[in-house]
């Protein structure tokens, strides 16, 4: 090693002022981002020979247009929020957490195993979201594991054991889980008693997105206020100084996937007792991979991640109303969404790091 | 036309007087050249015409006859200079850390090291860069394994920073912007780093509590910045060097390991950091210093010793002579 000091010659140039105002204010940009989007999909439709302004419109109205919509909206917002929360935090520690899904997916499966094997009262409620969290945290635990002992790149394996998560409920719902009567591959519905509260009636809207909003809250003190949060903070954004400072990178690695595949794993929970009743193999529109779109858009920062996956849960309801108008096709309406996802995580990072320069 | 930038920081003594013999046969020969350095010494030796720069504007260009490196140093400020701290007191009797036959394998090799710090005071590595300093400080302070036997106050240190960290044992690193603080991280937030425990009131660490300590060390260590919420990132490197040296300082370190603690930071920092080393010493720590400022080991040090291609030499009085540590430093066996 040469390089006792570093070697250029002004390295105290001040950080602009941008940076700090950004940590507080962390959306001018990621607001930007969505216009450009917007402005990205009306050229896709009318591209497409659809008239961009009218197809906005059912979007919107599809989305947020009457209180059933809303409560759409919002029922697909909460996995989003949760899965979000999971990436938001292993990102700011650090690790690049791409499997979300997956842990859903053990989070969802957890439940359904545990809520349908015991006649459970409203009090397992806890018990068995709990176990959702474990089931997920541990799907997470395993790369953190071979990342600390193998020096395994979470990157891939994460990504990997999306489809070994997948896989394995698609085999468990064909086989050993299904339901008694075997009518479909699906396990069978969780305990009656289990049912999350409906919180808006008449919609379907049910306690999760509580659970999901007093989750991000949690998360955002736990980050800010706590050691263990400084300190995963800092791992993540300065991991030389971390260890300077004593920071055991392995217990870290492990703490911080086990809590982001927890939080994962809980949406799966959640999504199973107040949505599903059950699971089965197209369990997940791919709510874990949004995810990652959410927690860029929210900038990492957990309560940011609550609207930033509102907006995208709005996309979901939106491109499905106007899936279901006339003559829009389901492929097309995916392209719709996963261009506005690009524009949305692309721009935010183009705007931000435009903007830093300047 | 030769822009040269801070061209003797890995050079001996002896290369640096080869060198500008060089630098002065390329200007009599016609090329110009612009010599940045923050030795005052070079400048005044070397240049015919030297422009003193604080932050980023021209504040003074002084001729060869007229500059000096006392009135160098006052435009750099833009005020008198203090003198330089005496020392009052001198070290005491007690071993306070000590080191023994200390070896690595990782990076530079370390070979059987030894030496021994008193209470109170100084021990100087001096070296040029990359001969074993890193090594050095982060097999003392836990951060890389190492052979050997380091004690403090008679007891051997266990392994790991964490540990070193309780017993007191800290740390300056040479790089401060990547090992020493969080640059994203507030004042308040790096003030406490690895020291956060003892912070925590009720399970939580306390913005307001936090502020308070803060507020208290930007005082003392007259630390220039908007406030204690200001990121690390947006102090200027003096201001950096003061923030690491008062979380270190402020949780009363036993021992201080400091890696080259003035390097790229302004006088009114370099005179701050001087003053908090020497008052650390008076309260009977044991202070590893490792420069590869020659002038800033002999000014603080008690004694002091050449590191070489992983070697200590013998220790030496802070006034030795230049060419037998020029020759140290180039490699000469160390003799006795």
């Amino acid at each position: 090693m040469k390089n006792d000091i570093p070697k250029t010659s002004s390295p105290d140039v001040p950080r602009s002022a941008f940076r700090k105002i950004s940590s507080l204010i962390p959306h001018p940009s990621s607001l930007l981002s969505l216009l450009v989007a917007l402005l990205a999909s009306a050229l896709i439709l009318r591209l497409a020979g659809y008239d961009p302004i009218a197809s906005w419109r059912v979007m919107v109205e599809g989305a947020v247009g009457g209180r059933y919509q809303i409560a759409d909206t919002l029922t697909k917002a909460t996995p989003l929020i949760l899965c979000g929360l999971g990436v938001a935090i292993a990102f700011r520690g650090g690790l690049f957490n791409i499997g979300a899904e997956g842990q859903l997916l053990a989070g969802a499966l957890a439940t359904a195993w545990l809520g349908g094997a015991v006649a459970w009262g409203p009090a397992g409620i806890p018990l068995v979201l709990g176990a959702a969290f474990v089931g997920g945290g541990l799907w997470g635990l395993f790369p953190a594991l071979l990342r600390t002992e193998r020096d395994v790149n979470e990157v891939i394996s994460t990504l990997m054991l999306n489809f070994v998560a997948f896989w394995t409920v698609s085999w468990l719902v064909h086989g050993p889980l299904q339901e008694a009567s075997k009518g479909y591959p699906q396990t069978e519905a969780v305990a009656a008693g289990l049912n999350l509260p409906r919180i808006w009636m008449p919609t379907r809207l049910h306690a999760g997105i509580v659970v999901a909003v007093v989750a991000s809250l949690v998360a955002a003190v736990w980050l800010r206020y706590t050691v263990t949060g400084l300190r995963l903070r800092v791992a993540g954004g300065s991991p030389r100084t971390a260890r300077t400072a004593g920071v055991d990178f392995r217990r870290m690695t492990w703490l911080t996937l086990f809590l982001s595949g927890g939080c994962a794993g809980l949406a799966g929970g959640v999504e199973v007792l107040g949505v599903s009743r059950r699971l089965y193999e197209q369990f997940s529109p791919g709510y874990g991979f949004m995810a990652i779109a959410v927690a860029l858009l929210a900038r990492l920062n957990p309560p940011f991640v609550v609207p930033a996956a509102i907006f995208f849960g709005a996309l979901e309801t939106g491109v499905g109303a106007l899936q279901r108008a006339a003559g829009v096709s389901a492929g097309f309406a995916g392209v719709i969404e996963a261009s506005v996802i690009l524009t949305v995580v692309a721009g935010n990072a183009f705007l931000r790091h435009g903007i830093s320069r300047a | 036309m030769l822009l040269l930038d801070e061209p003797t920081s890995v050079l001996t003594p002896l290369e640096v007087e080869r060198f500008f013999e060089l630098v002065r046969d390329l200007r009599d020969q016609g090329t110009g050249i612009v010599f940045i350095t923050h030795k005052l010494g070079e400048a005044v030796e070397l240049a015919d015409r030297v422009t003193v720069m604080r932050r980023g504007k021209v504040v003074a260009t002084f001729q060869k006859d007229e500059a000096d490196a006392k009135k160098l140093a006052e435009a750099m400020v833009g005020r008198e200079l203090a003198p330089p701290p005496a020392k009052t007191t001198s070290p005491g009797k007690n071993v306070r850390l000590s080191v023994a036959n200390l070896s690595t394998t990782a990076g530079r090799r370390l070979r059987d090291i030894s030496f021994e710090i008193r209470a109170g005071e100084i021990f100087g590595i001096a070296g040029v860069d990359g001969n074993g300093q890193t090594e050095l400080a982060e097999a003392v302070v836990g951060l890389i394994p190492a052979q050997g036997d380091l004690k403090l106050d008679g007891a051997t240190l266990p392994a790991g920073r964490k540990r070193r960290m309780t017993l007191g044992i800290g740390y300056v690193p040479a790089d401060r912007r990547a090992e020493g603080l969080a640059l994203d991280l507030s004042l308040a937030e790096n003030a406490v780093l690895g020291f956060e425990t003892e912070h925590r009131r009720h399970g939580f660490l306390n913005p307001r509590d936090l502020r308070a300590y803060v507020g208290g060390l930007i005082d003392r260590f007259d630390i220039r910045a908007s406030g204690p919420e200001a990121t690390a990132g947006s102090l200027s490197g003096g201001n950096q060097q003061k923030l690491l040296f008062a979380r270190e300082l402020a949780h009363g370190p036993k021992a201080l390991v400091a890696v080259n603690p003035t390097w790229g930071v302004d006088i009114g920092a370099v005179e701050t950091i001087h003053r908090e080393l020497l008052d650390l010493r008076k309260r009977g720590a044991a202070i590893l210093l490792i420069s590869n400022e020659l002038d800033e080991i002999r000014a603080l040090a008690d004694r002091f010793a050449v590191l070489h291609d992983g070697r200590l030499s013998r220790p030496l009085p802070p006034d030795a002579p230049g060419e037998e540590v020029g020759l140290l430093m180039a490699g000469a066996a160390a003799e006795g």
